[in-house]
C-alpha cells in the first residue's frame, strides 16, 4: 500500500508541475483563450449551409459550433460563461452534444432561454449568399441593458453615484475599477438575481464565486472607470460591445 | 466470521451508498460517452470515493468501540491504514484525471484548472491535497520522530476541512443531486466526531490512551 501511494503522489505531482510549467509556456500562445471570440454574424453564414460537416469546421473554443436536438447553435462568445466551466462546453464543438445536454446538465429554464440566443438555425438550414447584416436581435449578442439614467445629461461615475443604483429595477456595480450597469443582466443571471448586489463594489463577490475571467464577459455592461466622466447617454445607451471570452479555466469546474 | 464479515460491510458502507448516490444522480449512458465524460465520470467518482474512504478511516482512527463488537483492534488499525491510503490515492486521481481530460483541449485550460488563480474553491481542493502528501510522506519516513507524527495527523483535520469546503461549493454531482451533497457531509461529520473523540476527549481524559494504530 506504501508503495502505491509514493507511486500516485510522484504521478500526481509530475503531471501537475508538467502541465502547470507547459501551460504557463504555451498561456500567450493558448488557442483562443484570450482571444476575442468570433460573433455570430449573418454576414459570415452568407451561402452557408448547416450540415454535419460545415459545423464539424468549427470545432475549437475561438470558433466553436455545437449541435443540439438537430438544431446547430454558434457558442463561441458564451465561452467562459458556461457554470461548469470551459471544458464542459469545449469537447463538443464542431460536434452533436444533445445527449450530453439532456443527460448530465439539467439546465434550468433561463439556460434554456440563453441557448436559444445562439441558435443559428435547424440543421440543413441554407443562408443565401448576400443575407442582410447582423441586427440588434442577432443571436450571439447580449440582451440589452437597462435604460435608467437620465438622458442628455454628464455623469461622473463615482462610488456614490453607483450606490444609488442599489435596486433591482436600477442595478450597477463595480467590478474592478470600472462601473457596470447590471439591471437587465441581474434577471437572466443563471445564480438567480438576488446573488447580485447592486450600488456597491462586487469585485470580490464575483471574482471568488467565478473567477477573474467572468468580468471581461460582462463587457458589454460596461459603463466606464470610476472616476471617469460620462454623458448619460453613454450610461443609458444599449451596449453592442460584443461579449469577449474570460481566461479559460478560471471559473470553478465541473467536478 | 459472520461478525467479521458484518464489521467490513459496515466500514465499507459508506462507500458503497456514496457510489450508489453517484450512479442514481445521472443516467449512467451519460456519463460514459466517449473520453471526455468518462475522464470526467471517473474524476468524479475518485473525489468522492476518497473522500469518503477517508472519512470512515478518521473514524475507524478513533477506537469508538462500535466496530470493536465486530472487528478486532488490529484489524480495525489496518483498514484505518489500508482505507486511508486508498482514499488519498482516489483524491489525488480526482484533479488528475479532470486536468487530463482538460489537456485534451487545451494545456492552458488544463494549467488554469490545476493552479486557479481566482478560483478559491479549487485552490481549496489542491490546498487539501498538498497538506495530505506532506502528511503521508511524514507518516512513511518520519516515524522516528514521534512529535512531528502526531502534529502531521492533527494538520490531517484542515486538509479535511478544506476538502469539505470544496465538496459542498463546488459545481458538480453534488451541487445538482443534494442528497449526494449531504450524505457526503453526513460522513465527514461523523469522520470528524471521530477525530475530536480521539484527539481531544482522549487526550484530556485521565483515561490510559489506546495504542496507536
Amino acid at each position: 500500500m506504501k508503495r502505491a501511494v509514493i507511486i500516485s503522489m510522484l504521478l500526481f505531482w509530475t503531471i501537475f508541475v508538467g502541465i502547470v510549467s507547459a501551460g504557463k509556456v504555451f498561456q500567450p500562445e493558448s488557442e483562443g483563450t484570450n482571444a476575442t471570440p468570433t460573433q455570430v454574424s449573418t454576414a459570415n453564414l452568407a451561402g452557408i449551409t448547416l450540415s454535419e460537416a460545415e459545423v464539424a469546421k468549427h470545432n475549437n473554443t475561438s470558433n466553436c459550433w455545437i449541435i443540439f436536438s438537430g438544431n446547430v447553435y454558434d457558442l463561441t462568445s458564451y465561452f467562459g460563461g458556461h457554470p461548469g466551466g470551459n471544458g464542459t462546453l469545449a469537447p463538443y464543438c464542431g460536434k452533436d452534444g444533445s445527449a450530453a445536454l439532456n443527460g448530465i446538465h439539467n439546465h434550468s429554464g433561463y439556460a434554456n432561454s440563453l441557448l436559444a440566443s445562439y441558435l443559428l438555425g435547424p440543421l440543413g438550414k441554407s443562408f443565401p449568399a448576400g443575407t442582410p447584416a447582423v441586427t440588434a436581435t442577432t443571436p450571439g449578442t447580449k440582451p440589452a441593458a437597462t435604460t435608467t439614467a437620465p438622458a442628455n445629461s454628464n455623469l461622473t461615475l463615482t462610488a456614490a453615484e453607483v450606490a444609488k443604483h442599489n435596486s433591482s429595477a436600477s442595478c450597477w456595480v463595480i467590478l474592478s475599477g470600472g462601473v457596470y450597469n447590471l439591471t437587465s443582466f441581474k434577471n437572466s443571471h443563471s445564480g438567480g438575481a438576488s446573488t447580485i448586489p447592486c450600488g456597491v463594489d462586487a469585485t470580490s463577490a464575483i471574482v471568488s464565486r467565478h473567477g477573474s475571467g467572468y468580468i471581461s464577459l460582462l463587457a458589454s455592461y460596461r459603463i466606464g472607470a470610476l472616476g471617469q466622466a460620462v454623458s448619460s447617454t453613454t450610461a443609458t445607451t444599449t451596449p453592442t460591445t460584443p461579449v469577449t471570452s474570460p481566461t479559460g479555466g478560471s471559473r470553478e469546474n465541473d467536478d | 466470521m459472520v461478525k467479521k464479515f458484518i464489521g467490513y460491510i459496515l466500514v465499507f458502507l459508506p462507500a458503497i451508498i456514496t457510489l450508489s448516490l453517484w450512479c442514481v444522480s445521472a443516467p449512467l449512458s451519460t456519463r460514459f460517452i466517449d473520453t471526455q465524460t468518462i475522464l470526467l465520470s471517473l474524476g468524479q467518482v475518485a473525489g468522492l470515493l476518497g473522500l469518503s474512504l477517508f472519512a470512515t478511516s478518521l473514524y475507524l482512527n478513533s477506537r469508538i468501540k462500535i466496530f470493536n463488537y465486530f472487528l478486532t483492534t488490529g484489524q480495525i488499525c489496518k483498514l484505518h491504514h489500508q482505507l486511508g491510503s486508498i482514499g488519498f490515492i482516489l483524491m489525488l486521481f480526482h484533479p488528475m484525471l479532470l486536468a487530463i481530460r482538460y489537456a485534451q483541449i487545451s494545456v492552458v485550460l488544463a494549467a488554469n484548472f490545476l493552479l486557479p488563480e481566482h478560483n478559491f474553491i479549487n485552490l481549496t481542493g489542491l490546498v487539501s491535497l498538498a497538506l495530505l502528501s506532506f502528511i503521508m510522506l511524514v507518516t512513511y519516513y518520519l516515524t522516528k520522530y514521534r512529535f512531528i507524527w502526531i502534529w502531521s495527523h492533527r494538520l490531517a483535520l484542515v486538509a479535511y476541512l478544506l476538502a469539505g469546503y470544496h465538496l459542498i461549493f463546488v459545481t458538480s454531482d453534488t451541487s445538482r443531486y443534494p442528497t449526494l451533497k449531504y450524505f457526503l457531509l453526513a460522513t465527514m461529520i461523523l469522520g470528524i466526531i471521530g477525530f475530536t473523540y480521539q484527539r481531544l476527549v482522549l487526550h484530556f481524559s485521565q483515561k490510559s490512551q489506546p495504542e496507536a494504530c
